[in-house]
């Protein structure tokens, strides 16, 4: 399991990350300021840094001069969207450069993708006796691969990370299909229905009264 | 056309035509001058040609020979063989103007010198024969009732021929004098439109740029002061850039601190929305969230309140008028203590009036306070005092709370600076109530002073002018 650290001073943004984290299914752990997490370096293993760049006692950039040596990627947060703010931190060594405001999945799929860099990504998803392979985009189902369309490879996608979670009807499309939901229930709707086929999954994409769709599988 | 060619140009020209109109005058003075005494010279020269001619025709009379033109015509002969051909041109007329003897050169013929015996007195007419140039007199004779005509020609031509020279000589000196000026004064133009060719390599450079450029032409003279003037110029255009520069950056800086406060907060309130509406949580979870959003929100709102705040106090210059010092503190009692719980408000306040403008100063005194409480005071209080001293009225806030750091004093009254920002933060701080505060002071023609040792208390103070009792007495008060 990846551990995280988290370097923001602000607690809202600090718990956000963490429910995202959790739910990707990624272990992490905090710090306030920039000594805090000099010592929590020091102290432990991590597999990447979320840093935030306006840090007091030790700013975002200095302390990269600290991580550096341990070899851990690290992305920064920010709110400086400047294009020489973002040049500044990708020279200092960053893997990648986030900007307030961003969206959890957003962050998450950037995670993601440095974390696959450095080989340490999870690149599949085993559930039950299907597995999904995201980076070849393939699902396996008992040995036998399975063709999905790539909006039913993201959907399935969806609901694997969500695992047992109902996921409201309007955002999992949104998700999905990158629009607002204008009441274009029946496409969602098709789609689940052609992942239950084809994975023969009918009892385990659960249909959720009053809320949507869920995939319940054994952990 | 460039001025140095102006000035060589009409300089040279001046020059050329002042010298030819000296040299025009001293020759033809020196003509004249010539002519006339040829003229003198030729006259008496005829005279005694005619004095002789008469002489010699009275002897013939005289001697009882017949006077013919015969005789004439011999002494004509005779004159030229005696004196040469060339030396003495004479000729001898009939009183019917018919000629009896003449050496005259060729061209000199009858028209021309018919012309001459027209003439009275020491009149004279110039001829040309071929190269030269005759003087030609003439003069009536009655040699004992017989009318004679004669006319003495003389060779005038080297006062011409003097003339052609000194003109030609003229025209030579002229020539140099002007080739010789011509260079002079390019030299010289050279020399004085130098600081001019400076004045505008400076004023090129300027423009580019090089704002420190400078002339430093340091001469005595209009071109040294308007070096002097131009470099003073320059400076206040570098200064104004600089201040310029200055003032952008910190607009650049406030948009950048203002834009990273606003983000952070909005970067809250979008995750947890985002959150909740993806999957139905737990309804503490659901809630947490929901605090977290309107926490978050009102971060915002009390953000954008106080930046109101501050836009709108660079807008308007505020109206200062008497204020009572102690309606302003009895004021900020009543307003404050229910705001500072736990901390009491411990005033003493001196009599006095203070020009202010009330609901501004009361804003910066409530801020003040607002911090010394938000800085935890060991003793529970926050003191206001209020002196009068001469002229101003000093008012101290002071606290014995967490004090500030000496590195940060200079940028507390940045705007959005906070030192300890999660705990301003906690506070619902935006960093923003100093930057306020000290405009108001500025509005008041003042400025906030501040004194801090960690750990151990602040005290901030600040002064206003003060009126007059009397004068504080007679202005209303809302």
């Amino acid at each position: 399991m990846n551990r995280i650290l988290i370097v923001e001073d602000e607690i809202a943004i600090v718990e956000l990350i963490q429910a995202g984290l959790a739910k990707a299914g990624y272990a992490y752990d905090y710090a306030l300021d920039g000594a805090a997490a000099a010592e929590k370096i020091e102290q432990d293993e991590y597999d990447l840094i979320l840093l935030d760049i306006m840090l007091p006692k030790l700013d975002g950039y200095e302390l990269m001069e600290y991580i550096e040596p341990h070899r851990i990627p690290v992305i920064f947060i920010t709110a400086r969207s400047a294009t020489s703010d973002k040049v500044k931190g990708l020279r200092m060594g960053a893997d990648d450069y986030i900007v307030k405001p961003f969206e959890v999945d957003e962050l998450l799929a950037r995670i993601e993708t440095v974390l696959r860099r450095y080989n340490k990504s999870q690149t599949q998803l085993v559930l039950e006796d299907v597995t999904i392979d995201i980076e070849a985009r393939s699902v396996i189902k008992n040995g036998i691969s399975v063709e999905l369309t790539p909006k039913e490879f993201d959907l399935l996608l969806m609901l694997a990370r969500n695992k047992n979670t109902a996921l409201y009807r309007e955002t999992l499309f949104e998700r999905v299909w990158g629009e607002e939901f204008m009441g274009n229930t029946r496409t969602l709707d098709l789609h689940i229905q052609r992942l239950r086929k084809k994975l023969s999954w009918q009892d385990k994409i659960k249909t959720v009264y009053r809320i949507g769709y869920k995939l319940e599988v054994e952990s | 056309m460039r001025f140095s060619l102006k000035l060589v140009l009409c300089t040279t020209v001046i020059t050329a035509l002042l010298f030819s109109i000296c040299g025009t005058i001293m020759v033809k003075e020196n003509f004249d001058r010539s002519m006339d005494s040829a003229v003198k010279q030729n006259v008496n020269q005829h005279t005694l040609e005619r004095y002789a001619l008469e002489s010699n025709m009275l002897g013939y009379i005289l001697s009882g020979e017949e006077f013919t033109d015969e005789k004439l015509a011999e002494y004509g002969y005779r004159l030229s063989g005696y004196t040469g051909d060339k030396a003495r041109r004479i000729a001898i007329f009939t009183g019917d103007r018919e000629e009896i003897y003449s050496n005259f050169p060729q061209e000199l013929t009858g028209e021309a010198v018919a012309g001459v015996l027209n003439q009275k007195g020491d009149d004279y007419q110039l001829e040309q024969a071929g190269d030269e140039i005759y003087m030609i007199l003439a003069s009536y004779l009655n040699i004992e009732s017989h009318p004679v005509y004669v006319a003495s020609a003389y060779d005038v031509s080297r006062i011409f021929t003097e003339r052609d020279r000194q003109l030609r000589t003229f025209l030579l000196l002229n020539g140099i004098i002007i080739a010789i000026s011509l260079l002079a004064i390019f030299l010289l133009s050279m020399l004085l439109t130098a600081p001019i060719k400076k004045l505008n390599a400076a004023s090129r450079k300027i423009a580019k740029g090089a704002y420190s450029e400078r002339t430093r032409i340091r001469s005595d003279d209009e071109v040294g002061e308007l070096s002097r003037s131009f470099d003073q110029m320059a400076q206040a255009v570098e200064d104004k850039i600089e201040d310029l520069n200055a003032a952008l950056k910190q607009r650049e800086d406030f948009i950048a601190s203002f834009s990273h406060e606003i983000k952070t907060p909005m970067t809250a309130i979008i995750g947890y929305a985002d959150m909740m509406r993806l999957a139905p949580c737990e309804k503490d979870t659901q809630l947490r969230y929901a605090n977290y959003i309107y926490s978050e929100s009102k971060r915002l709102e009390e953000l954008s309140r106080k930046l109101m705040d501050l836009l709108s106090l660079s807008e308007e210059p505020a109206v200062l008028r008497p204020v009572d010092a102690e309606r302003l503190f009895y004021k900020l009692k009543k307003q404050m203590e229910p705001v500072l719980g736990e901390v009491s408000l411990d005033m003493q306040a001196e009599k006095g009036y203070v020009l202010a403008e009330e609901t501004l100063l009361n804003c910066l005194l409530r801020n003040l306070v607002v911090n010394a409480k938000k800085a935890g005071p060991k003793d529970g209080q926050v003191h206001v005092t209020g002196t009068a001293e001469g002229e101003e009225y000093r008012i101290r806030v002071t606290d014995k709370g967490c004090g500030i750091p000496k590195e940060e004093l200079s940028r507390i009254e940045e705007p959005f600076y906070m030192v300890d920002k999660s705990r301003s933060r906690a506070c619902g701080g935006a960093g923003l109530g100093l930057a306020i505060c000290r405009k108001i002071a500025e509005l008041h023609d003042g400025k906030l002073n501040f004194e801090s040792e960690p750990g151990v208390g602040t005290s901030v103070e600040i002064r206003i002018k003060r009126v007059k009792q009397e004068e504080g007495e007679n202005a209303p008060q809302n």
